[in-house]
């Protein structure tokens, strides 16, 4: 089954997502979701892949595994 | 929690779902889910053979989530289907029969679609299970250069975002 993140609030209202391993907190105003995807769907090979996402101010923060990206962009999996 | 995601393929009238999140897509002379050799494309002596359409949808069929929104599908960018062979894509709303293609007016190159430039299935926000968002309509072709037997395959990304 691939990891796809956990998504909730403390006690502050602040957003916390999780893989189990890596844990993003997004402290006071900003969104956080997941970006989710089914890649190679129609074949033998689909493998889906979940990067957590947080936002402020159009700044965004991907995570996926190890792999942090501080970008602007829209990037999609 | 998470949504339990499934990429259906609609066949007939009614539009049977098939499961093909991880099954082949075959494209074809006829209407079905089957991956098989029956009704192959064929390659013309002259002009353009065109597949049946495909109909694909997300289809959401279980899981807990609060909404799903930006559903999108994308390409490599790159066409490994061989010399020939072409891959059209768009979105459609409501579903319809699926038919033998006769040209290409109102597709675009499926493999200009791609992560930096999706093609856009809808924004949302949906919710509950079923199938949501447009329908991803391809079909492919064969043209007189086309080389025999079966083509590699292609990688096709449907995307989304979920709370």
């Amino acid at each position: 089954m691939p990891v796809v993140h956990e998504i909730t609030r403390d006690d502050l209202g602040n957003q916390i997502g999780t893989d189990g391993n890596i844990t993003v907190s997004l402290i006071g105003e900003g969104r956080m979701f997941k970006r989710r995807a089914v890649k190679g769907a129609g074949s033998e090979n689909a493998q889906e892949v979940c990067w957590l996402v947080a936002e402020i101010d159009g700044v965004r923060l991907y995570q996926n595994g190890n792999q942090i990206i501080l970008t602007r962009q829209d990037m999609n999996p | 929690m998470a949504a339990t995601v499934q990429i259906v393929e609609k066949n007939g009238a009614g539009g049977a779902q098939t499961d093909k999140t991880s099954g082949t897509i075959r494209f074809k002379n006829a209407d079905n889910s089957t991956v098989d050799t029956s009704n192959p494309m064929v390659k013309p002596g002259a002009g353009t053979d065109y597949s049946f359409e495909k109909w694909l949808r997300m289809n959401v069929s279980g899981g807990t989530y609060t909404e799903i929104t930006n559903v999108k599908a994308y390409m490599d960018g790159s066409n490994g289907l061989g010399t020939g062979v072409a891959l059209y894509a768009k979105a459609v709303a409501s579903y319809t029969t699926p038919a033998e293609a006769t040209g290409t007016a109102g597709y675009t190159d499926a493999f200009t679609y791609t992560s930096g430039s999706p093609l856009t299935l809808g924004a949302g926000p949906y919710t509950s299970t079923g199938e949501k968002a447009d329908h991803l309509v391809m079909m492919l072709t064969v043209g007189t250069s086309a080389s025999g037997g079966i083509t590699p395959s292609e990688t096709l990304t449907l995307a989304w975002d979920e709370i």
